[in-house]
């Protein structure tokens, strides 16, 4: 009904009450007309009219007394400070929220919020005045403003707040039936307010919905969010918990509460609204919080805390497709059906809600913008941030307390048990033929006794390991188990070498799996030194041989992780050795250990050797993997494609992305597409891309296999801080500065800390921050970051070593731009020499460094030498295969010019020549650096007494260099010098000087 | 109190000269009154259940303004101020009382004295104070006169006598203006499915 309609319906009312019978109808059809709904209207009026005389009961008359006293008393006083109420707007946990006019000093409505008796009114107040300098700050629509604080006159504290209409989040969304994506874009609102109250230092600590209101405007729902500050203020410190245990005042509410707020800890941080944020999130997806209200609230105090800091909630999914009674009324109020619920949050939207759920609060989003973020993401149908557990990463999240780090120390025991079990499967099927009775009873009364040692090391030395009571009552990772596992074996094994040489290479390969290449290093050790020395006291025991060479290719493959080559090289050709003894050159034992040969070799920059090595593998693999097994194909993937990086090493680029493409398709088809081998394969091509320039595909490649990689091995895997480094320098080289350099200084950071300063990976890394700044012109910046590179590199491989000569050449040409032009010279006639030495004369790298190195010596003047180096430049192209283009004619161009400058006009005739003829065919007919060949030519042919030839090329070149507008500054000067020297050399003093008056700096 | 209490008359006397800030500053002191009274009130046990509101509110006034509230001619003025309370009052009460019994079956709240012998508790006669107030509230938007008048007669009892004094209006307008207005607000509350 509209407000006109009830204007003109009480008009008439009023018109024909004291009508009846035929005059009312008369009047009411002639005031009402057509209008037949307000003819109803009015109809209906009269109907509930009593008449003139008509009884009435006030109501004040029908409300009990009693009833009446006690609303009277449960309303607060009237005037509050300033403040005066007007009605009452609603009742919570700790107050009771008043409607109340504000007249001084500026007149308005505010919200008034009186906190129940029964906290101590001075300190609360005190606490809100620390905070109310922040509070002032914050002015943000999405945040109520808190005006005010004070005690009433009755002794209870009050706080006074900006008037909010709405209805609390959850209720809002309910009733405007709104579907799960108004709902995120809704909550990405909440967040973006909070984030806002977190950059002005301010925590809100009770976030729910109930402090969340929310409106439409202008048909859109506006959010805002009330209570800043206030749970601060109300917060009992941690003298005061006891206390409140004892009422049962929970500040906050124990739904939204975090884990570190329940626990009582003084220490919260913006981390703690970001959890609360998650349940909110978390009711709005599912309508339940992740903790059942029922289930806290009647819990005692001590079994909350438990269920919040310990207790795994089920994803919201989980939660929707158990919630079968209630499932139904849940999708009509988000719009959708039943069965479409749980599916449509599945995967990504859980994964976030359960981010922000993280117990640990270094697990949950950072900050509430990057909540936001990743829910944008996700409505971007972009892929998220947040990922599932990964198995590693849910097995050091269940190593987390007592209970469940029972659950990892099995994980671990199953791993060693079956490692023993591979060995002694091992021994039976290489020597079966050979095994003797006597063996067969040794080889039974190993097992039985590595049963039992291995029980009383699980049992007494990982369990208890795993005991949070011993550990200090910090989380217990997986790592940290392993490590306390690991200082027991020797003990543990005394007199039972072959065992514990067992048990110490499974803690190696735990260790390795982990990426922990440093600690996996001395179970290697261990298990080597007991292997070696089982060999020289049994030498006839076959199997203890072969038990050796898979240690040695363990330890072997471990220094290569780790960054020892050199080391590993011997090792590794030990166990080939002795492998291809024991099972012939074409086993898989020999394929596995010369991969790993190969990667040494990669690393050692012997890509050639890497070829042969990864052909023979290929060789060797080829028809296993015809016969179907995944692990087969893999293997024969993984093969192809190190032949791939190695081809791309030797610059064989089109060959090496064939294999890489070719490796792809195998990893697929033997493991499906979602996988760390499809994923590394994904990477792999991005590098490759990279490498040829080719950087948009690049990024492409990266982006796939990131998120790929970061789910299945957790975020500090070295394979995902490559992967991160490698999408980074393409983000740089497409010009995304601002996305690469951060991420680099990240990935750097992590490297350091888990891989060492010293690790390739890491250098790798450090070097990517510093092209990035050469690239930018930062070259100051630079400066220090290569000199601890390079200094770094010599230590970890050698001077020699391809990588080290990388950053050689990387701050030779940061010391040229930086003006020490004499220390640049030296680094790099290092940086030529080893290239030529350890990659061959015509790999790209040994030609870039000779160009480099040419550069330095003109700029250092030392003009024969630089051309020397231009030559060899032009000739190594040349034997490379590399067509003559238009870098040829700057190349050959520079030549001539040096050996002008450098006075030898005789054999700067040729090449001047030849890039004169260049860049006629390759660039425009009147193109400046046309013009420059030609005055270098005229010069030269000035010199060589050929007169007429070489005024006509001056001429011609200074013509081209003054009418192309894209010539650079600074290149029309030599010229005219040069036409100038001419004139005068061939008696025309007249034209020389006009042409020099050209030249003098005009008169300021 | 003596001063307390010519400052009380004072704003009467300026209520009835139409001063418009008067029932605004007289309102928290009818409210303050209103509450000592109903604490005492409650204290005194059983004599609670035998009294009515409107009595409570009589005596309220009596004591606000002492013995000279039929001389200054100022009663019906303060019970015009009274009402606004009152209102507040019943109406935050049937709320915080719904809002406890949410989630329940969704009962509907009325005030109802079971010992007013005048209205025999007949179930016509109860009001959802609740479906009341979002009537007026609705129709204050459109007329707060009418409103004003719904106020004084159903929450502060007042006769169309009473009402029309303190509005300065004749008795027959304030009937008429009575009867729309009742009208009115029932299709109101009527159109809500209240119970009536």
């Amino acid at each position: 009904m509209t407000h006109a309609n009830r204007v003109r319906a009480r008009e008439i009312f009023l018109e024909v009450c004291d009508l009846a019978g035929e005059p009312r109808a008369q009047q009411l059809a002639a005031l009402c007309g057509t209008d037949t709904a307000l003819r109803a209207l009015v109809e209906a009026m009269l109907l509930e009219d009593p008449g003139e005389h008509g009884t009435f009961v006030p109501l004040v008359n029908e409300a009990s007394a009693t009833d009446l006293a006690a609303a009277i008393l449960e309303a607060p006083g009237t005037a509050i400070g300033p403040y005066r109420i007007i009605r009452q707007l609603g009742e919570g946990g700790f107050g009771t929220v008043f409607l109340a006019q504000q007249d001084a000093p500026i007149k308005r409505e505010v919200a008034l919020k009186v906190i129940k008796l029964g906290m101590d009114t001075r300190q609360v107040v005190a606490r809100f005045e620390a905070e109310r300098q922040a509070l002032a700050m914050m002015d943000h629509p999405g945040i109520a403003k808190v005006h005010d604080a004070g005690a009433t006159p009755n002794g209870r504290p009050y706080f006074v707040m900006e008037l909010c209409s709405g209805l609390p989040i959850t209720d809002y969304c309910d009733q405007q039936r709104l579907p799960l994506r108004a709902r995120l874009s809704l909550f990405v609102q909440v967040c973006q307010a909070v984030q806002h109250a977190h950059q002005k230092g301010l925590i809100h600590r009770d976030i729910k919905p109930s402090n969340v209101l929310v409106s439409t405007v202008d048909g859109q729902p506006v959010a805002k969010i009330i209570d800043f500050g206030i749970a601060k203020a109300t917060q009992a410190r941690l003298t005061e918990k006891s206390v409140f245990t004892e009422q049962r005042q929970l500040i906050g509410t124990p739904e939204y509460m975090s884990p570190e707020q329940a626990e009582g800890s003084l220490d919260i941080d913006t981390r703690s609204d970001v959890y609360s944020l998650g349940v909110l999130l978390y009711s709005l997806l599912t309508g339940s919080t992740p903790f059942e209200s029922h289930a806290l609230r009647s819990a005692a105090y001590a079994e909350i805390q438990r269920i919040i800091r310990e207790v795994e909630p089920p994803r919201p999914s989980t939660r929707l497709s158990q919630a079968t009674t209630t499932i139904d009324a849940i999708a009509a109020n988000r719009s959708t059906e039943p069965r479409r619920l749980a599916p449509s949050i599945r995967g990504e939207l859980d994964w976030i809600v359960m981010k922000a759920l993280e117990k640990p609060r270094g697990r949950r989003y950072s900050s509430a913008a990057e909540f936001a973020s990743d829910i944008e993401r996700y409505l971007r149908d972009e892929p998220v941030q947040a990922r599932p557990s990964s198995a590693m990463y849910r097995a050091s999240k269940f190593a987390r307390r007592n209970k469940v780090v029972v659950a990892a120390a099995c994980a671990v025991a199953l791993s060693l048990l079956s490692g023993l079990a591979a060995t002694t499967a091992m021994y039976f099927k290489a020597n079966r033929a050979r095994l003797n009775e006597q063996s067969q009873r040794r080889i039974a009364e190993t097992k039985s006794a590595t049963t039992r040692a291995i029980n009383d090391f699980l049992t007494q030395d990982i369990l208890v390991a795993a005991n949070p009571w011993e550990g200090e009552g910090r989380h217990v990772t997986v790592a940290e188990v392993l490590e306390r596992a690991g200082s027991k074996v020797r003990t543990r094994f005394e007199g039972q070498p072959q065992v514990e040489a067992s048990v110490q290479s499974t803690l190696g390969e735990s260790f390795r799996s982990l990426g922990l290449f440093k600690e996996a290093q001395p179970h290697y050790d261990r298990s080597l030194e007991l292997q070696r020395k089982l060999l020289t006291d049994d030498s006839s025991a076959g199997e203890t041989e072969a038990d050796l060479a898979e240690a040695l290719r363990m330890q072997a493959a471990n220094m290569q992780a780790n960054g020892q080559f050199n080391e590993a090289e011997p090792i590794c050709r030990d166990a080939l050795a002795r492998q291809t003894r024991l099972f012939g050159a074409k086993s898989v034992q020999v394929a596995d250990t010369l991969e790993v040969l190969a990667d040494i070799q990669n690393w050692q920059s012997h890509f050639d050797e890497a070829a042969k090595s990864l052909d023979q593998v290929i060789h060797i693999r080829e028809p296993l993997a015809a016969s179907g097994k995944p692990m087969d194909g893999v293997a024969l993937a993984r093969a192809t494609s190190t032949l791939g990086s190695s081809l791309n090493a030797l610059g064989k680029f089109p060959e090496a992305k064939e294999l890489k493409l070719k490796a792809l398709e195998m990893f697929k088809k033997a493991v499906g597409e979602k996988s760390p081998y499809v994923a590394q394969a994904l990477s792999d091509l991005g590098s490759l891309c990279f490498e040829v320039e080719k950087y948009d595909e690049s990024e492409q490649y990266f982006t796939q296999s990131l998120p790929m990689l970061t789910e299945l091995l957790g975020p500090e895997h070295s394979a995902v801080l490559v992967n991160r480094r490698s999408l980074a320098n393409t983000l740089s080289f497409l010009g995304k500065n601002d996305q690469a350099e951060p991420m680099l200084r990240e990935v750097i950071a992590t490297s350091e800390r888990v891989l060492g300063e010293a690790h390739p990976d890491t250098m790798a890394c450090v070097n990517s921050l510093a092209t990035l700044m050469l690239r930018n012109k930062r070259h100051p910046e630079a400066e220090p970051l290569l000199r601890s590179l390079y200094d770094r590199s010599v230590k970890a491989f050698g001077p020699q070593h391809a990588e080290t000569l990388k950053y050689s050449s990387n701050f030779a040409w940061c010391l040229l731009k930086t003006g020490k032009e004499d220390l640049a010279e030296k680094q790099f006639r290092m940086a030529v020499e080893g290239f030529e030495a350890t990659l061959g004369r015509t790999h790209p790298y040994s030609i870039d460094t000779k160009d480099s190195l040419a550069q330095c010596l003109s700029k250092r003047e030392k003009w024969i030498e630089a051309a020397k180096y231009d030559k060899l430049v032009i000739d190594l192209n040349k034997e490379a295969g590399t067509p003559e283009d238009e870098d040829a004619a700057r190349i050959l161009g520079r030549q001539g010019n040096n050996l002008l400058r450098g006075g030898d006009y005789t054999n700067a005739r040729d090449p001047l020549t030849r890039s004169l003829e260049l860049s006629r065919k390759f660039f425009p007919p009147a193109d400046w650096r046309t013009g420059t060949a030609e005055w270098r030519l005229g010069d030269c042919l000035s010199h060589l007494n050929l007169k007429a030839e070489a005024e006509e090329l001056l001429l011609a070149g200074v013509k081209k260099l003054r009418e192309d507008t894209t010539a650079p500054p600074g290149t029309l000067t030599p010229g005219l010098e040069k036409l100038a020297d001419h004139y005068e050399r061939t008696g025309q003093p007249e034209q020389a000087q006009s042409i020099r008056s050209e030249l003098k700096p005009k008169p300021k | 109190m003596e001063s307390g209490s010519e400052h009380i008359l004072k704003l009467v006397e300026d209520l009835r000269n139409g001063v418009p800030t008067a029932a605004a500053d007289l309102l928290p002191l009818v409210y303050e009154d209103l509450r000592k009274l109903a604490a005492s009130m409650l204290g005194r046990e059983r004599a609670s259940h035998t009294l009515q509101a409107t009595a409570l509110v009589n005596e309220a006034c009596m004591k606000l303004m002492g013995g000279k509230a039929h001389a200054w001619n100022g009663q019906d003025h303060f019970l015009a101020v009274a009402a606004m309370a009152m209102r507040q009052v019943l109406v935050s009460h049937a709320r915080a009382k719904n809002a406890a019994k949410r989630g329940g079956d969704g009962e509907r709240l009325t005030l109802l004295d079971p010992v007013d012998s005048r209205t025999g508790a007949s179930p016509e006669s109860c009001v959802d104070v609740l479906a009341l107030e979002d009537a007026l509230a609705a129709l204050e938007k459109e007329d707060p006169q009418l409103a004003r008048i719904v106020e004084l007669r159903y929450f502060a009892g007042m006769s169309i006598v009473q009402v029309a004094n303190v509005l300065g209006m004749s008795d027959r307008t304030v009937n008429r203006l009575w009867r729309v207005a009742r009208a009115d607000l029932a299709t109101r509350m009527g159109a809500q499915g209240t119970p009536e």
